[in-house]
């Protein structure tokens, strides 16, 4: 995680930025915890007083804050999976530093010298040369509870799709970088877990608002290749769709129940002081 | 036109200072008797012997009824004749009075000309009658304070900035050179205030603005990972400050956080930068 925040502090375009990089953690925050109010509450509790407390500081202190968090990032090399895939690390665990793309807001694009006379008119204009490829900035992040941040530092690097490595390409023949420890818990370890419940039917089934949760079965190795090969089957196949009837049968639901009651602890534990009493107490018992 | 050489390592890294001083700063102060090494941080200012071997002169900061949010700390240093100026995050300008040997440091006037923190501070030798301004401060609102040095210093100009921190400024022959946060190098006419260029420099912010004074060379250096050096000159017909662009480089994935010409004449620079173990080098061929 040490490394996941120094890249986000490192690559910051603008000083204020980093600002606008945790109103991105809070709003994945919200994502998560959207069907909660209370939670919700929070949250945006948090964000005013964040706003409160930094919205008003200036560029400068801004810059202060990120020199002061990279000099107690210094010196860390770690390399991280999901960063040396993404070809955002170097192999020597230095972030790469991108001179193309568009510059932070409020910053014109290198590349001009202008010349002006005592009265202030531009008298002459020259081009040069500055070594990288930059555009103009779209538009700003908002600082706003709810708003378009634009910067993705900060965002769920795990949301966008990547293919599902099922043999070893000739470029990733190093097992050490497929054992690398990775920086972000499995999300879809919650799903499993989720649908183990409804299975048992101990879960309510609340209709989300967010997109459909669960499992989607594919069968290709990205979504993309998915979606291509529905648009590029030919029309004499038919459709034979299959009725899995996994959940909502009464009978079973019944069952599974009493099953789960059968489980279910019948005393309470005693309490004690130490190990000691404990194993007197269930030497008791026999 | 410059090619690397061979790269100076640095001994142990510079985030592992033993009494976690917190140093924003160092500059080697060249004063007609003696040279001192000054260093400003969190705490304070610490002056040293050129060698480094013996301090000769601190001064702590006075926080006084700071509240304990607010960053305390001293940044910008210059020498100009006997005296040593160094800026502090209040906006004050502290100017010490250097005896020609001795710890006998005197902190003779406090310059009030900024609102808020200083972030450098640039001075040349008196060019004479014409040239009257002999020292620009410069703050994190982008505000550029010139000054006549002498037993007084007096304030000669102000040239407001724009909302963006000017970390980095210089000054040739009359000329304000200032390195902007969004990335702009801007000359001044120092006695006006004038704006004579403008240049779209660099894609990140400035972090170091150098001057090599014998050929009117400025180096640029940002967080972009460019290094850009530039030729000043002032038109023989109109009389106006030009600037062409010479070189530029770049130092590969690292946030360049200093760059300093290595000789007057400006034949050869060096480079460092964040998480960087080494100074390179480049020499002109």
């Amino acid at each position: 995680m040490t490394m996941a925040f120094k890249y986000q502090i490192l690559l910051c375009p603008r000083p204020k930025d980093v600002l606008l990089i945790t109103f991105n953690h809070l709003d994945a925050i919200k994502g998560f915890i959207q069907d909660s109010p209370a939670i919700l509450h929070q949250v945006e509790e948090t964000f005013r007083q964040l706003t409160e407390i930094y919205g008003a500081l200036s560029a400068g202190e801004f810059q202060l804050i990120r020199q002061t968090l990279l000099i107690f990032f210094q010196d860390l090399h770690i390399r991280v999976s999901i960063f040396l895939k993404d070809r955002v690390q170097n192999s020597n665990g230095r972030f790469v530093l991108p001179v193309s793309g568009p510059v932070p807001w409020g910053t014109e694009v290198p590349g001009l010298i202008r010349m002006f006379n005592d009265r202030g008119k531009e008298v002459k204009k020259i081009e040069f040369k500055h070594g990288g490829h930059y555009v103009t900035a779209p538009k700003e992040g908002s600082f706003e509870l709810y708003g378009d941040r634009v910067l993705k530092l900060g965002t769920n690097m795990y949301s966008m799709n990547r293919p599902v490595e099922t043999h070893m390409s000739g470029a990733s023949k190093n097992l050490a970088s497929r054992t690398q420890e990775s920086i972000a818990p499995n999300p879809l370890a919650k799903e499993e877990l989720n649908f183990l419940a409804r299975l048992m039917g101990g879960m309510e089934i609340k209709k989300p608002s967010g997109p459909e949760p669960g499992f989607r079965l594919n069968l290709f190795t990205t979504d993309e290749e998915e979606e291509h090969a529905a648009l590029t089957r030919p029309e004499e196949l038919s459709y034979e769709v299959l009725n899995i009837q996994a959940t909502q049968d009464q009978q079973r639901n019944e069952e599974l129940a009493r099953i789960m009651g059968e489980f279910e602890v019948m005393d309470q534990p005693r309490q004690s002081a130490s190990k000691g009493d404990d194993l007197l107490a269930m030497m008791d018992e026999l | 036109m410059f090619r690397r050489e061979r790269s100076i390592p640095l001994r142990c890294s510079a985030a592992a200072l033993c009494n976690n001083l917190s140093v924003l700063q160092v500059h080697w102060c060249v004063l007609p008797f003696r040279v001192l090494l000054v260093l400003t941080s969190h705490r304070g200012i610490q002056m040293y012997e050129s060698d480094g071997s013996v301090m000769v002169y601190w001064h702590a900061l006075d926080s006084g009824d700071v509240s304990p949010v607010q960053a305390v700390f001293a940044r910008g240093i210059a020498s100009s004749g006997h005296f040593i100026c160094v800026g502090t995050w209040s906006g004050r300008v502290l100017v010490f009075d250097i005896p020609a040997k001795g710890p006998n440091i005197v902190l003779s006037e406090e310059l009030a000309g900024h609102q808020t923190s200083v972030t450098d501070i640039a001075t040349e030798p008196a060019q004479g009658q014409d040239c009257m301004a002999d020292m620009v401060t410069a703050d994190d609102s982008g505000l550029l304070c010139v000054w006549r040095s002498g037993p007084e210093f007096k304030l000669m100009t102000q040239i407001p900035g724009f909302g963006v921190p000017c970390p980095s400024v210089q000054l040739w022959h009359g000329t304000v050179a200032a390195g902007y946060g969004d990335g702009q190098v801007r000359l001044y006419e120092a006695s006006t205030g004038t704006l004579h260029v403008q240049i779209s420099a660099h894609a990140r912010a400035i972090c170091a603005l150098d001057l090599a004074p014998e050929v009117g060379k400025l180096l640029s250096a940002a967080e972009d990972t460019f290094v850009h050096i530039w030729k000043l000159s002032r038109s023989p017909k109109s009389g106006h400050t030009e600037v062409e662009h010479c070189h530029a480089e770049c130092v590969p994935d690292t946030q360049v956080c200093g760059a300093r010409f290595c000789d007057p004449a400006g034949s050869s620079f060096a480079v460092t930068g964040y998480d960087l173990a080494e100074i390179l080098r480049f020499s002109s061929v």
